[in-house]
């Protein structure tokens, strides 16, 4: 069996859970740290949160792309948000597995801070076209930080966009 | 399988993507532009020096005279690095993940397979390496 036989034969059962609408006016969100500073995402997007994994590193990366990480023995593209949105190198001590439809995603972080209930009223977005509307789908202040709401998508897309 | 050991990791390239190996001790051959294999020529590739590039590899220590893969397209792929024949379960190699696939499937980077010890194996095509770097040097 050839190289190229041997990946048409290989399935690769993603999982997919959309996260699903709130209908209320509260929305919770999980908060963890990149460095000194801490983002959020909605809690369905987080699969599972998982410590000190190797990273193997690949070619032909961008930077932000920190190799590949072995959870369950199913590859995951590990991203170091450290590096992408600080631009800073360090090593990621937790892994958010991130539940994305066609791909298996784990950001990078230093630690996990909290799960919190924010009123929806109280999260501002970004401007379209500003830079980081990018990354970010929202922002709200939790113990007087501001704390960006990650745009999986987003980052996944400028992902594309270097790969290409 | 064919496994090259690249050091932290290794390289995995599928018997039958090849017609068949030979070692290579004479130095005149190994650095000969082509290589004759049971009647028919191919076109020698240094492919440590493709993977060391690629992976951004220090070059192999030893001097072990090379391996020459005889690709089915006529291209005989020159390796010294350690080498071993292997007999390995499908069920055990995995994609790439789905954003990454397509990319560094064009880079030849077909698959991969955690080995022993957590050691990630490297499925590649050699050929895509090859066809990837002549296609970016045009």
């Amino acid at each position: 069996m050839t190289a190229a036989e041997i990946m048409k034969v290989l399935g690769d059962d993603v999982a997919e859970a959309p996260a699903p609408k709130a209908a209320a006016e509260i929305e919770r969100f999980f908060v963890f740290a990149v460095g000194e500073s801490w983002y959020a995402l909605p809690p369905s997007a987080v699969r599972e949160i998982i410590s000190d994994l190797e990273i193997f590193p690949l070619p032909s990366c961008p930077p932000y792309v920190a190799g590949l990480v072995n959870c369950h023995g199913i590859p995951h593209t590990a991203i170091a948000l450290m590096l992408l949105l600080r631009n800073e190198r360090d090593r990621p001590a937790r892994f958010l597995v991130l539940n994305v439809a066609d791909d298996r995603v784990v950001f990078g972080c230093t630690e996990v801070v909290e799960i919190v209930l924010v009123p929806r009223a109280s999260i501002s977005t970004f401007p379209e076209g500003e830079a980081d509307s990018k990354f970010f789908a929202g922002l709200f202040a939790l113990e007087g930080r501001r704390v960006p709401i990650l745009s999986v998508g987003g980052v996944l897309r400028q992902l594309e966009l270097d790969l290409a | 399988m064919f496994r090259l050991d690249l050091g932290a990791f290794d390289l995995l390239l599928a018997a039958s993507d090849f017609v068949g190996l030979d070692l290579v001790p004479d130095s005149a051959a190994v650095r000969a532009a082509s290589l004759r294999y049971k009647g028919s020529s191919f076109r020698a590739v240094p492919f440590d020096a493709v993977l060391e590039s690629f992976f951004g590899l220090a070059p192999a220590a030893d001097e072990a005279p090379p391996v020459a893969f005889f690709g089915r397209r006529g291209r005989a792929f020159l390796s010294a690095r350690p080498f071993a024949i292997e007999t390995l379960p499908l069920g055990e190699f995995r994609l790439l993940p789905g954003g990454l696939r397509g990319s560094l499937s064009r880079h030849g980077l077909a698959a991969l397979r955690f080995g022993p010890s957590s050691r990630v194996q490297f499925l590649v095509d050699p050929e895509a390496m090859i066809d990837d770097r002549l296609a970016e040097a045009s």
